[in-house]
Order: structure tokens, then sequence, then C-alpha cells
């Protein structure tokens, strides 16, 4: 049985080994190099890892890194999406499909034509979206990417990131016994009472899953805002996992872009335990009390 | 039978070893500078009919692409394409990517090959060009175009402004004999908006580049000793620039602080809309606006003069940039001399001149200076006139890196932080990334 295990599972294991474990030593290793564009291995030890720490950027780009990643996390992929599969099924299933499916869309619009999308609204002059509304109503344009460049980079991701969760939470609500709300309608309980009391608790795990998981996405996503500002106007939505993007292609200092990337992980897997400490993770493991057969 | 197999065999060898494919990445990335790949098809078309007329059983291709999303994609994609060494065998970038590639060995010298066509050829070509293409001395590149920066000031605004014609058609002269500065210039920019003739006094590009070079010169700032190959960061001659673009975002405010980053396409709407006094652009805008923004050449002609960039009350000179485009051969090519023959016949004078033209370049051979086309286009004349006028930005392998950090400092400076902190920042960053390449000056 075990044999079989074994077959059963090394495909993926290959695929882990050639695309998650060799990629990462690799970076390790070119962390501790200063390979430019030439591609040379001169390892100059911890030369790359001293230079963060002098780096003056580093500290508004961590500021910005926790900023974005953890607002887009409360006010979206985790509050929004919560929010939203809450109120799409509390209504008759036809409806909360069709909202569900709205807030779909922008997961399904290809990454740049989404990014795209979001500089027309926020162009800076008269042909942007908003500024063409505003200017109809007899109001002066306004330079949104410069007044608000992290409100407009936290509300571009979160729209899309919104969907993830709330397809989790959706499915997590849904398989609630439907015993347990025909009891609390009975006794009384109002919609509050029961999403409080009922719905929270046991969707507690899908939300320490989502958390964990979008926390550690957010920390190495950067697209969008590569897209829509490019970390300006002046660092003020550079983050982290983009600083190291910058360095790496624009910058080829290839060396210290792998060094700010072994940072990002160890600061992921600081920011994974905590989770799991915080949402009690020996608990989820933990075999049921009570097994049904 | 084997004997028909083995005929089969060297009937297909021949077949397939008729056609020669030499693949060409090039680059505008604006779009009407297509003839930059066209220009080797057509070499390409040329050479096959020679080789035809001479009965030679081997036919050239030319296969490849024109990239017309920015400038940083394409050399990425140029990088990876040297160290993957995938099968390219010519390459056109700007002429300062040639320090950078010539000393990781990924482009071939070509001073033996542009010896053997010099008779026929490079003779011709306008000799300061040379310059731009040489590193440590030798040949990596063969000039495709050149151009200006113009200064672009809307003369139908200063019309407005109660300039008589004469006052106006002085203007570039008196700008190039240095009688007009930049603080002259800022005074009518801010008269212009006060009286609500222009949203804007002064655009300049949204992006990195190496247009902002053309304000150090006006501020008399070094930036490369050429003798010990550094680049030069002097403090106090850079202070006057940053205070410059501190001061047109947060002070005289005739450029929007939110410049750095607005799309190319809104600028150029903004520009050839009459909404902006100035604007800090090339040769190749003139094409770009007739082509992608609607405009016609009378048009552009009745809106646009054209100077060199002003240099301030008390420093530099007026100027403006050249950053000449070029071919260049990867030394990983299996045919590299076939390549440098088809860039031979791609210098033809015609094809270049259809070049110039269509995409708003300047010419660089002189032979095409006695064409008619040569004669009949506005901005190629008016381009020539700014050559003079004209440098090069350094062929140093950390160009790219400098000018990230130098850009850094202009986006912190028109963000609001004040010059002499900006220029500490500059000058602390410059010296950790690039370390013993850079001579900060401190007074």
């Amino acid at each position: 049985m075990k044999k079989t295990a074994w077959i059963f599972l090394s495909p993926m294991l290959v695929m882990v080994t050639i695309f998650f474990f060799i990629p990462v030593i690799l970076t390790i290793v070119l962390s501790f190099t200063d390979m430019d564009y030439q591609f040379q291995w001169n390892f100059v030890g911890f030369s790359n890892f001293k230079d963060i720490a002098t780096d003056f950027i580093i500290p508004k780009v961590t500021t910005n890194t926790l900023i974005y990643t953890f607002t887009t996390l409360g006010l979206f992929n985790v509050g929004s999406a919560l929010l939203i599969s809450l109120l799409t099924t509390s209504i008759p299933d036809k409806w909360g499909g069709f909202f569900r499916t709205l807030w779909m869309l922008p997961r399904l619009t290809p990454s740049v034509v989404y990014g795209l999308l979001w500089l027309w609204i926020f162009d800076p002059t008269e042909h942007g979206l908003l500024n063409f509304m505003r200017m109809s109503m007899g109001l002066p344009p306004q330079n949104w990417l410069y007044r608000a460049p992290m409100f407009i980079v936290v509300v571009a991701n979160g729209f899309i990131g919104a969907s993830m969760g709330m397809l989790i939470f959706t499915a997590a609500i849904k398989a609630i016994p439907i015993d347990y709300y025909r009891a609390a309608l009975l006794d009384g309980a109002s919609w509050w009472m029961i999403t409080r009391k009922i719905t929270l608790p046991l969707i507690k795990w899908q939300v320490l899953f989502v958390t964990a998981y979008q926390t550690l996405s957010l920390l190495t996503s950067f697209e969008y805002i590569l897209i829509i500002t490019d970390g300006g106007p002046v660092f003020r939505t550079e983050v982290w996992s983009l600083y190291t993007y910058h360095m790496a292609f624009s910058n080829y200092r290839f060396g210290y872009g792998a060094a700010l990337s072994v940072v990002l992980v160890i600061m992921g897997i600081i920011f994974a335990i905590a989770y799991l400490r915080l949402f009690k993770f020996e608990a989820l493991m933990q075999k049921p009390k009570v097994e049904v057969d | 039978m084997k004997k028909l197999a083995v005929l089969l065999l060297i009937f297909g060898v021949i077949i397939f070893a008729k056609d020669i494919t030499i693949t060409a990445w090039t680059v505008g990335p604006d779009n009407p500078s297509f003839y930059r790949f066209d220009n080797l098809k057509t070499a390409a078309d040329r050479l096959n009919k020679m080789l035809e007329a001479a009965g030679a059983d081997v036919r050239v291709k030319v296969d490849g692409f024109f990239d017309t999303t920015d400038w940083s994609e394409f050399k990425q994609k140029l990088l990876f394409g040297f160290q993957s060494k995938k099968k390219f065998d010519i390459l056109c970038s700007g002429h300062d990517d040639i320090g950078a590639w010539a000393e990781a060995g990924y482009i071939m010298p070509l001073d033996d090959l542009v010896k053997k066509y010099w008779k026929e050829t490079y003779y011709d070509i306008i000799p300061s060009l040379w310059e731009s293409v040489k590193y440590k001395g030798k040949i990596y590149g063969i000039p495709q175009d050149t151009e200006a920066r113009p200064f672009y000031i809307n003369k139908q605004v200063l019309k407005k402004l109660g300039w008589s014609d004469a006052e106006i058609n002085a203007l570039p002269e008196k700008i190039a004999k240095g009688e007009f500065t930049l603080e002259d210039f800022v005074k009518v920019a801010r008269e212009a908006m006060d009286k609500g003739l222009v949203k804007w006094g002064l655009f300049h590009r949204p992006k990195k580049g190496i247009d902002y070079f053309q304000v150090f010169t006006s501020f008399g700032a070094d930036f490369y000793d050429e003798k010990q190959a550094k680049f030069v960061f002097n403090k106090e001659q850079m202070m006057r620039v940053y205070d410059f673009f501190y001061k047109l975002t947060n002070v005289w405010k005739i450029t929007p602080n939110s410049m750095i980053g607005t799309p190319w396409s809104s600028i150029h709407k903004e520009v050839t809309s009459g909404n902006v006094l100035a604007w800090m652009g090339g040769t190749w805008n003139w094409a770009e606006w007739k082509r992608d923004y609607g405009k016609t050449e009378k048009e552009l002609e009745d809106m646009f003069l054209i100077a060199p960039f002003p240099k301030s009350k008390n420093y530099g000179r007026p100027n403006t940039l050249s950053h000449p485009v070029v071919y260049m051969i990867p030394a990983h090519t299996k045919y590299p001399e076939l390549a440098f023959l088809l860039i031979t016949l791609a210098t033809a004078p015609d094809l270049n001149m259809r070049h110039a033209v269509e995409s708003g370049h300047l010419p660089i051979r002189w032979q095409e200076t006695v064409l008619p086309e040569y004669h009949k286009d506005f901005i190629m004349q008016q381009g020539t006139k700014l050559l003079p006028y004209s440098g090069f930005i350094p062929n140093d392998s950390k160009f790219d890196l400098f000018n990230t950090i130098i850009f850094e400092g202009i986006q912190w400076a028109e963000g609001g932080q004040d010059a002499k902190t900006v220029v500490n920042l500059v000058a602390m960053r410059l010296k950790s990334q690039l370390k013993d390449k850079v001579i900060i000056v401190e007074k």
C-alpha cells in the first residue's frame, strides 16, 4: 500500500522538486552572489544582505508591504469575501449566484487588460473615466493616482482577490446542515444572531485558511501594482515583491534581487507560523472526536 | 532502394539548404519606426535578386519581429535571448546598450566587417555617429537612425499672449544663443496659465529615459568622466537640477505633479490639443502625432516652434540629445557575415530615408541629405538644425542603473521633496548601488 502511495505521489513530488525546491535553492545560492546582466556567479558572501540592511528605501517598502497586504486582506480578500458570502447565501440562490458571478468577472479578465482598465479609469487628464464624469458635472479633473495611489492599488487588487474567499466561504456556508438554521429560526434568532452564533463559528477554519493563504499570496503579488503605478509615485506603492522585481529585472541586479526574495520568504514563513499559532492549527488537524460510519 | 533513399536525402538537403533564415529582433517602440524591421526584409529581397541573377541556389529570408511594447520589455527579452542563445542574428536597440552588452560578450565587434564595406557604404555615414557605436575603441553597432529632441513650443499660445510674428519666429534663435533662458520660459508659461490659455506650461516624458539629461546640460551638471569611465554626481550642480524639477511641480506648478506615470497617450492628446505650452519631446513625435493622433502636417507646423532645450540663466548651454538606434550582431549567431551584409544593404540611402520620413528621425548618411524627400520634410530639416547642439549619453555598462537612480531623484523632487534632501538621498543610493563606479563630488 505504501509503495502504491509513493507511486501516485511521485509525479507531484518531481514537479515540486523541479519547480519549487530547486528554484528556492538556486535563489538562496544566488543571493550570495553579485550576479548582474553578465550572469556571472561571483560569490560575495553576505554583501547583499548588508546592502539590504543599509538600503534606506527598505523601511518605506516594508511599511507599504504591510499596509497593502493587511488592508487588502481586511477590506476585500477576507472582509468583502465574507460579507458577500453571508449576504448571497441569505437570499434566493438564483440571485445569490448572479451576484457571485458578477464578483467573479474581474478574475476572468486578463491581468494586463484589467490593469489598463484601472489606468484608464484613474487617468489624471480629462481622458480618464472618473475625470470625464467629474468634468461633465463641472468639476475639475483630479490626479487620482497621485492623491491616493495605495488606495487605488488596494481596491484594484481587492476586487480580484475577494472572489477566491467568496467561493470558499460560500461553499463552507452551504455545507452547514440546514437543521441548525431551522432550529435557530424556530427559537426566534435574528439573521445577525444566526450569523454570529452558527455560521461564523462553523466556517472558522475556512477563514483561517483564506487569511493565511491570501496573506502569503499578497506578500508576493505585484502584477497589478506594476501595471497601475509601477511602485510610484516616488515609492509610495513600492511593495517588497515589486522592489525585488525592479532590482532583478529593471536594474539587472539578480544577486541583490535574490537576497530580497530570501528575506521575503522568511517573512512569509514568520507570518505562516504566527497564523497557525493564532488560529490553533493543531486543533484543526486533530481527528474528530465522533466518527460517523 | 538504398540508392533511391540516398538520392532523396541529397535532394532534400539541397532543397532545405536553399533558404537561410536570418532572424532580426527590432524595436520601435514607436509604431512609425517599423522600417527598422521592414528595411531588413527589403534588403533580403534585393540580395535574393542578386543571388538569382548570379545563379546561386541560396535564398535569404528575414524572420523576427518589430516590438512596440516599450524599451525595458524589449531589453529584457534581448538579455534573456542572449543568455539562452535564442536564434537571432540581428538586433536593434539604443546605442547606450553597447557598453553593457559588449562588456558581457553578447555582441560582436564589427570593425573588420565595417572595413570590408567601407568604400561601398560606410564612408558615407555622418562621422559623429561612429562615436556613439564604439566601446573601448571598437565598433559594435551600425547606426540605423538618429534624432534630435526638440523643445516644442506652442506658437499659437505665444500669439495669444501678444507676441508678434517676428518675436515668435526669432525665439528658436534666441534660445540657441542663450538669450532666452529656462527662467524666461517659466515666466511665459506661468503667464499663459494665469491667463487661462493653457492648462499646463511644460510636459516631459512620464517614464525613465534619457531626455532628462538635457536638463543636466542646461544647468551645467556633469554626469560622466570619460577618462576614468566613471559616473559623476556633483552635489552642487545636481542641486540646481533637482531644484528645477521640484519647482516645476511645487512652486511654479507649470507641470502636473502626476506627470511621471501619466499614460503616453494622454500626454500626446494634451500636447496636440494645445493644452500645454511646451513639450520636451523628440522628432519622432511628429510622425506619431500624424499617424496616431490624427494631426496633419500643416496643423503641426502651424502649432509648434522647434528649438533646442534652453539653458538656465547662469549655467550650462542650450542643447538637445541624440540617441541613435543601432543594428548589432549577437556573438552567438551562426551567420555574422550574412547578417552584416543585410544590415549594409538596409543602410542604402533610399531605405534609410524612407524610415526617416515615416518615423520622424534624421538621416545617418550624407547621401540622404541630397534626396528630394529630405528637402520636403519639415521636421527632418528642423531636426537637423538642432544637431550642432546635440550630445550622446555614455556607452557605459552601468548607465541604466545610474539613470534609474537619477530618475528616482526626479520623482522625489517632483513629489515634493526639497532639492537638498533629494541630492543627499540620490548620492547615498548611487554610492550603495554603483559603489566605486561613481564619483560623488561634495562641492
